[in-house]
């Protein structure tokens, strides 16, 4: 069941608000309990198999910050900490990465596990925590309210990787169902946006991505033109697909009465790869920042050490979003990005200047696009000859393809003139939607500006105007035409 | 009025707007079918003109999806059953409700109806997720048909139809450098609606190595699929039409050897027609056959396949057309 099946928008979220509301009226204990259940029996939607791993995961996980919580002895305390963060990376070792380490290890053998879904956010969350409750920045919050943080189904399967500290205040607060007509129409027009996004945009790019991507594993070599159309419709695909889920996730949490951290906003309006970061997957960036990068030192410790920081943590980033050498490359990539982005600001010394007037910024922008287009084409494939054939191509060193317009010109080895897309693999009817989808993505405000919602979880929450609660209702109705389609597709953050 | 209700129209007049335009657009591009409902559409054609010019009563009819056409030699088995028959193939992807209703004005009193309906057929739902050819059918050349369905199936039928459908219908209809006539069928086929097309050829590697889903994944016969059926045979019965089902011809893939799914998968079916007390003729192990038998695909056999089959079909039948005789 995803956010965008009609079995999803028309049963269980009717049902689960519904079912909401009425408990509320008579217990918030017994609303907690119902959006538990509810969210058990969406994750076990997928497999139910996991469900047991996903209560044994809360479970296990409580009770360590408890003992955590209750132990006077700091030593004890820490042992605990450390037993229990190696007990969830265990737990994400066995089924996401020990293939691909018994694969590195030349094995010969796999396990073939299923993963489970939602594993690699649950268990970052988990950790979170007990770092967190051992640092005493939170307490324990009880059972039912911990299972609820950590189950709540918006957030469940493709994040935000949220911590305690955003959702605890809110349910002692009693938020939960306590649903307000201003809370309810941003949820529903962020729904309608992600659904919009999800169905029409995500996948109407896709095939063009695919084509492309497909034809570069089967040995095409790709032109120039041709190579950056796929890797730019590629990231188009993705970003429109995961800023989707964030915003549904965000929408779904309002109409609960709960408000979620930003994921992301505008990441290709980045203007550096600090910059992007800071847009992309918030909550991960954040997590990596808070519980890797600075326990590591930090920019403590000058610049060498903090550059070897960034590339540690990206590297160990790019192997959560999945179990492979290519996510490791493109970790890898980023953090060499990242760092060189801190030498030019050192260099230029005017870090913070960088939302300053378009025409400045605008070479920046294009820049930071431009290399993170050449990252995506390792994150989308699946091999290294093939991606490497790709950013080969993108560079200029596999020649260079012309319109056949200027074939009068002499051709050579570097020039040839049979057009800009030879191998007639790319479905070029999706061009020009590629280039609407680039102007939405760098002309139009974002759906969070347009509902104005922010980062900080205390803002109030306006009610949408009528134009814009007008449009959704346009734009409910084409994601959930989509949704009709026959083919749907999960969202791509759903296999980390 | 109060806040609230009054967003809900706002919401519901834009939700209703898009749906008035889809529903335009759908309506604009009705008679732009697109290349795929052309191509099966000139298979339906040469289909009814086939069951038009045979208007010899008793005749044996077989029906089923593409392995029919691709399958049986009506021609051969007239000759040697001595009997009329007629090949009514047409394309799996319609689905057997439009199937069924295409040949039913040319089923007569004493006619022999025999089923060789694909595995996938089973699983057939009017609605929901359905084939591609179904649906290019249904929102072209088939519209008449698509009016009879249900109204809730016909609206999500018409959900279902995607973007690319029209643009695809639009560029077929406005294209200056081709007209749609490019893309009928090009098969070759007899009077009796056999394909003569399908010399040689041979099994692309990929069918090889894939067993059909339908066949190794538990099988749940549709509600859809009971209600067509019955209503058939409900219809046949009434006017003297007598129905058998048979199995269709198939690549004898080893992963169905010793399978308990699939050998359950042949029981369901089995039993699904026995509840319309529809006997069941031959067994699916003799309707799958090797590798050199076949054409282009695990469904089409080449003309050295539908001989052999044909033979054998002559043989499973030959009781019932005793029954004429």
């Amino acid at each position: 069941m995803l956010f965008n099946e009609q079995s999803f928008i028309f049963i269980f979220l009717p049902v689960a608000l519904v079912g909401l509301i009425l408990l509320r009226c008579i217990s918030l204990k017994f609303s907690v309990w119902w959006v538990i259940l509810s969210s058990l029996f969406f994750y076990g939607f997928h497999a139910w198999e996991h469900v047991a791993l996903l209560a044994g995961s809360i479970a296990f996980n409580y009770g360590f910050g408890l003992a955590i919580e209750k132990s006077a002895n700091p030593r004890k305390r820490h042992y605990l900490l450390l037993f229990g963060v190696l007990l969830n990376l265990a737990l994400l070792a066995v089924f996401k990465y020990a293939d691909f380490l018994l694969g590195v290890l030349s094995a010969g053998q796999t396990l073939g596990l299923a993963l489970p879904l939602a594993i690699s956010f649950f268990t970052f969350q988990q950790i979170a925590y007990l770092v967190d409750i051992r640092k005493g920045k939170v307490s324990s919050p009880g059972f039912l309210n911990y299972s609820f943080f950590v189950s709540f189904f918006p957030q469940l399967i493709a994040g935000p990787i949220v911590r305690c500290q955003h959702i605890l205040p809110q349910l002692k607060k009693g938020a939960l169902g306590k649903l307000s007509s201003e809370w309810i129409w941003t949820g529903l027009c962020l729904f309608s946006i992600g659904l919009f996004k999800k169905a029409c945009l995500a996948d109407g790019i896709r095939p063009l991505a695919e084509s492309i991507f497909t034809a570069s594993t089967e040995g095409v070599v790709l032109s120039l033109a041709e190579a950056w159309v796929g890797a730019t419709a590629f990231g188009l695909q993705i970003y429109f697909d995961f800023s989707a889920y964030s915003e549904m996730a965000l929408g779904l949490g309002l109409l609960f009465g709960l408000r979620l951290p930003l994921n992301f906003n505008s990441p290709y309006k980045a203007v550096s790869m600090i910059d992007f970061w800071r847009r992309w997957h918030i909550t991960l960036s954040e997590f990596l920042r808070d519980y890797l990068y600075k326990p590591l030192g930090g920019n403590r410790l000058g610049v060498a050490r903090a550059i070897t920081n960034v590339m540690l943590v990206m590297v160990l980033g790019g192997l959560w979003h999945g179990a492979g050498w290519t996510f490791v490359v493109w970790g890898a990539f980023h953090g060499s990005m990242i760092g060189a982005n801190h030498l030019f600001r050192a260099w230029r010394k005017s870090g913070g200047k960088s939302e300053s007037s378009l025409i400045r910024t605008l070479p920046f922008r294009v820049a930071t696009f431009a290399t993170i287009t050449l990252a995506w084409v390792f994150f989308r494939s699946e091999e290294f000859a093939p991606a490497f054939e790709m950013i080969e191509s993108m560079l200029g060193f596999n020649g260079l393809d012309l319109p056949r317009v200027l074939g009068a010109v002499s051709q050579s080895d570097y020039f040839t003139f049979g057009g800009l897309f030879p191998n007639q693999v790319a479905q070029l009817g999706l061009l020009p939607f590629l280039v609407a989808l680039l102007a939405l993505v760098w002309l139009s405000p974002n759906a969070l500006n347009l509902l104005k919602v922010d980062s900080d979880l205390n803002s109030k929450i306006e009610l949408p105007s009528g134009k814009l609660i007008f449009l959704c209702g346009l734009l409910f109705f084409w994601g959930v035409k989509v949704s009709f389609e026959s083919i749907t597709y999960d969202f791509i953050y759903f296999r980390f | 009025m109060i806040a609230p209700a009054k967003n809900f129209l706002i919401f519901t007049t834009g939700f209703l707007l898009a749906a008035s335009l889809w529903w335009s657009v759908l309506w604009f591009v009705q008679d732009k079918p697109v290349p795929n409902a052309i191509f099966t559409q000139s298979i339906l054609d040469s289909k009814i003109e086939s069951a038009r010019s045979s208007p010899k009563v008793p005749k044996v009819v077989f029906l089923g999806g593409s392995n029919v056409l691709f399958g049986i030699d009506s021609k051969q088995f007239a000759r040697q059953a001595k009997h009329a028959a007629l090949n009514f193939g047409c394309a799996a992807g319609m689905g057997p409700e439009l199937i069924l209703d295409l040949v039913d004005p040319y089923l007569s009193k004493g006619d022999l109806v025999v089923l060789h309906w694909e595995y996938e057929q089973y699983l057939f739902t009017r609605s929901g997720q359905v084939n591609i050819t179904y649906l290019n059918l249904l929102f072209g050349p088939q519209r008449p048909f698509a009016s009879k369905l249900p109204w809730a199936d016909r609206q999500a039928l018409s959900l279902s139809v995607s973007f690319s459908h029209v643009r695809e219908g639009m560029e077929t209809y406005w294209n200056p450098y081709v007209t749609p006539e490019i893309y009928k069928c090009n098969w070759i086929m007899d009077e009796f609606g056999n394909i003569r097309s399908n010399q040689g050829g041979s099994l692309p590697s990929e069918m090889k190595k894939a067993p059909l889903s339908s066949l190794i994944n538990e099988m749940a016969i549709t509600d859809d699929v009971r209600e067509i059926f019955s209503a058939f045979v409900h219809r046949c019965n009434e006017r003297g039409v007598r129905v058998v089902a048979s199995w269709p011809n198939l690549y004898a893939h080893q992963d169905y050897d010793g399978n308990r799914i699939t050998k359950e998968n042949f029981r369901i079916i089995k039993g699904f027609w026995a509840s319309l007390e529809i006997p069941v003729e031959g067994d699916p192990r003799g309707a799958m056959f090797q590798e050199e038998f076949f054409h282009d695909t695990v469904y089409h056999l080449n003309s050295k396949g539908v001989a052999l089959r044909t033979q054998k079909l002559v043989e499973e039948l030959r009781p019932w057309l005793e029954i004429d005789d």
